[in-house]
């Protein structure tokens, strides 16, 4: 059986790909719907299982309808080598920056935000879960801090909303 | 308004802000309930596969023992179980009927039983007549085996004026395990050599074996 607070990170993970909570609540359902489907399959944490299984329906539905965002990398990740998740430790936020941070961001930049700052997994582990070298994590990890440097540059110079 | 303000403007470290901005996401009481509805049938499914292996992992053992033990007792008594009563029948009527077709040529010939049987000097056994024989005529004799136990081959012609092929041999019952006895009031057996039916009993002690016409048989069998 999966639980109240099981259901809502999984919701939680397809809201960090997909953005939109309908799509989310689709997401999860058909992964969970396959899930149920016999034979019976026994886990002792079903939940990286499921998280597995949205992400694919998510690639399968929205690359399909050209719908998933994705940034060229272009050559980042030679500059990105000396970066890590935990760089992003010690930068300091406000509710505004992360609501202008969330909808400026791809959907990979997001669920790589996402395993690391609510599942909190490692760069090498969220480079596996998302199936992708431990390069591009970490170039997007660099470009992810630039982005945040500039916007915040650029509030403390206008003194507006981001 | 101000309270507002100050929480947006807030700074906190991005782990905790991202943290806490998915914290804020929750499924509506509607769609949870939905997808708790559909874990109830397959809940009760994985239920019942648990519990069934459960139920095998408590009585698997018991069941494959049996299973062995049933598969070593079908092993055994499978020739019991596939020849009948006369599990070397077959056997006898095989070699027979083998050489009831050879037609080996005779050793002595004669339509005197006594006469032919005065030529088997060197048989274990005194040849005697059968009371099963009816009208059959003897033709004449010569020396043969029956599962390599020397015996006396008779050929004789039978009612419809065809040759058939009479057996006789020292009864060994660890050679040619258990046959009818008609002394016993037990009826002979009818097994099949190469097609040929072969009558085959015990009487006296002896065991006798004599091949059938196949067309007399199978319309005495019809009837």
């Amino acid at each position: 059986m999966i639980d109240q607070a099981q259901l809502n990170r999984l919701h939680r993970y397809a809201v960090s790909l997909c953005r939109h909570g309908d799509d989310a609540f689709d997401l999860v359902q058909s992964a969970l719907a396959s899930f149920l489907e016999p034979p019976v399959k026994q886990f002792d944490d079903p939940i990286p299982y499921l998280f597995t299984s949205i992400r694919n329906r998510y690639i399968d539905i929205y690359r399909r309808d050209q719908k998933v965002q994705s940034t060229p990398l272009q050559d980042e990740h030679r500059e990105a080598a000396d970066y890590d998740l935990q760089v992003l430790e010690t930068v300091m936020v406000n509710e505004r920056q992360v609501n202008y941070l969330m909808n400026m961001l791809d959907d990979q930049e997001r669920e790589m935000l996402f395993l690391w700052a609510v599942e909190g997994y490692s760069t090498q582990e969220v480079a596996t879960l998302m199936a992708l070298p431990k390069g591009t994590v970490l170039s997007k990890i660099h470009r992810l801090r630039q982005r945040l440097h500039q916007s915040k540059a650029r509030e403390n110079n206008c003194g507006v909303s981001l | 308004m101000r309270g507002e303000f100050m929480t947006q403007h807030s700074e906190k470290p991005l782990k905790q802000m991202v943290h806490d901005y998915y914290q804020r996401i929750e499924l509506t009481p509607e769609q949870l309930q939905r997808l708790q509805a559909m874990q109830v049938p397959a809940q009760s499914v994985a239920r019942e596969s648990f519990s069934g292996r459960q139920q095998f992992k408590q009585y698997g053992g018991w069941l494959f023992g049996c299973c062995a033990l049933l598969l070593l007792a079908v092993q055994l008594w499978w020739p019991h179980i596939a020849s009948g009563p006369y599990p070397k029948a077959h056997e006898i009527a095989a070699e027979v009927a083998y050489n009831h077709f050879n037609r080996r040529p005779l050793e002595t010939r004669g339509s005197s039983f006594p006469k032919l049987s005065g030529y088997f000097t060197q048989l274990q056994f005194e040849p005697v007549l059968s009371s099963l024989l009816g009208r059959e005529v003897f033709q004449g004799a010569r020396y043969c085996s029956l599962s390599s136990i020397r015996a006396a081959q008779f050929r004789v012609e039978d009612v419809n004026g065809e040759e058939q092929t009479w057996y006789q041999v020292d009864y060994q019952p660890e050679v040619f395990g258990p046959l009818p006895d008609i002394g016993r009031g037990e009826a002979p057996v009818i097994a099949y050599g190469k097609g040929l039916p072969v009558k085959i009993w015990v009487e006296k002690g002896m065991l006798f074996a004599l091949t059938q016409n196949p067309d007399s048989h199978r319309q005495t069998a019809e009837q």
